[in-house]
This record gives C-alpha cells, structure tokens and sequence, in this order.
C-alpha cells in the first residue's frame, strides 16, 4: 500500500513538473500567457492515475475518430453530443482533465 | 487481479485496435468483479471504438450503394452495352462487367453482415453489464 502510495505520489510530481515545463516552454515559444498552473495541474492530475492516462488517451483516440479532429479542437456543440451518446466517458474526461 | 488491472489491458487492447482482446478482456473482468464506474467507462470506450468502425463501414456501404445506383441509369448501362459489344466484337470477350458488379454486391452484403455483428456485440456488452449489475 505505501509502495503504491509512493509510486503514485512520484507520478504526480513528475507529470506536475512536465507540466509546468510544457508550460513555460509553450509561454516562451508562443508569447502567450496561460492561464496559471492549468498544464501543470493537469499533467499532475494525468500522471496520479495511471490507469486514468490508458482511459484519456483512448478516449481521445475515439474522439479523433469520431469527429476527425483533435479533442482540444472540437466544438461545444460537438462535445455536447459526445456527452449526450458517451455520458460515463464524457464526465470521466472532464473529471480526469479537472474542466 | 484487481479490476484496474483488468480494465488497463483493455485499454492497451483497444490501443493496438483490438477490439476482440478488448471485449473478451471486458467480459472477464465483469466476471471476476462487480461492475463499477471504471467498468461503465471501458465499456463507453469500446462502444465509441464499434461505432467508429459501424460509422467506417457504412461509409464504404454509402460509396458502394451510389457505385451501383450510378450503373442502373440508362446512361450507364447504354455506355456498359455499347463496351461489351466493342469488347466482344475487337477483343473477342465480353466486357467483365457483371463480375464487377457482383463483387461489389459481396462486399457490400459482407459491410452488412459486419455491421449486423458489432450491433449485436454492442447488445451483448450492455447485457452483460446489466445483468452483472443485477445479480449484485
């Protein structure tokens, strides 16, 4: 149990740090500024639950399938009729992503 | 093995596009453990999966359908007369049409029949679940 503890409590520093790399590098490349933490909150949350990862990554996957666009890009409209056909998936996702 | 274990496979199974592994993965853990929040979710994922391949299939069923529709106006099938007679008359065969034809009427009663299949395996995932749920 405290293995695991442990093991999931690294995961999570190490994704909050990649996260926050990711961040800044996006912020020193592009200029913009990002709203405070959200990758690094995000990758820390991600990287906790690593059978969560498997099921976002999928999920994903599915959703570049289904719309033949990257899950970032598509439209509300889009995600409302995810949600509407996937309900368990889709608040999974939003839990798991911390929208 | 722990129901997370379980539902990791699945999902490394339907990375790889397995979707037999998957579902046989997903019927095993239902078996061995209560279905729970975690289950629900792998299964919406291995549904998304069928109806991604469903939508792929009928698409080429959509594309084959319009192929044949486009071979029965009088048009085409004045132009397919006119190349079998020429075919006949300067290659001395008939113009393989009809084999054409008939291939894609296979293919598209096989689409037909794999359509029908993930329907009834989608059925079967729901079931099982529910049934599962219900013996709890």
């Amino acid at each position: 149990m405290k293995k695991r503890v442990a093991k999931t409590a690294a995961a999570g520093g190490l994704g909050f740090l990649a996260g926050l790399l990711l961040e800044r590098g996006l912020e020193s490349l592009t200029g913009m500024d990002f709203v405070d933490g959200v990758f690094a909150v995000g990758g820390a949350v991600l990287a906790s639950l690593q059978v969560n990862r498997d099921m976002v990554e999928v999920a994903s996957k599915n959703i570049r399938d289904m719309f033949g666009k990257d899950p970032l890009e598509i439209s509300e409209e889009e995600w409302n009729l995810y949600k509407e056909k996937y309900p368990k998936s889709a608040v999974y996702l939003e839990k798991a992503l911390g929208v | 093995m722990p129901q997370s274990s379980y539902v990791h496979e699945v999902m490394q199974a339907l990375k790889r596009d397995g979707l037999d592994e998957a579902i046989k993965l997903y019927h095993l853990s239902i078996r061995r453990r209560q279905p729970s929040n975690i289950t629900e979710v792998a299964r919406e994922l291995i549904e998304q999966h069928i109806d991604v391949r469903i939508g792929k299939l009928q698409n080429r069923i959509n594309e084959i359908e319009a192929q044949l529709a486009a071979r029965k106006t009088l048009r085409a099938r004045l132009q397919c007369g006119w190349r079998r007679i020429t075919s006949f008359f300067i290659r001395g065969k008939p113009f393989p049409e009809t084999d054409d034809e008939n291939e894609l009427q296979a293919e598209l009663a096989e689409h037909k029949a794999m359509i029908e299949g993930l329907w009834r395996i989608k059925a079967r995932l729901r079931a099982a679940e529910a049934g599962r749920a219900g013996v709890s």
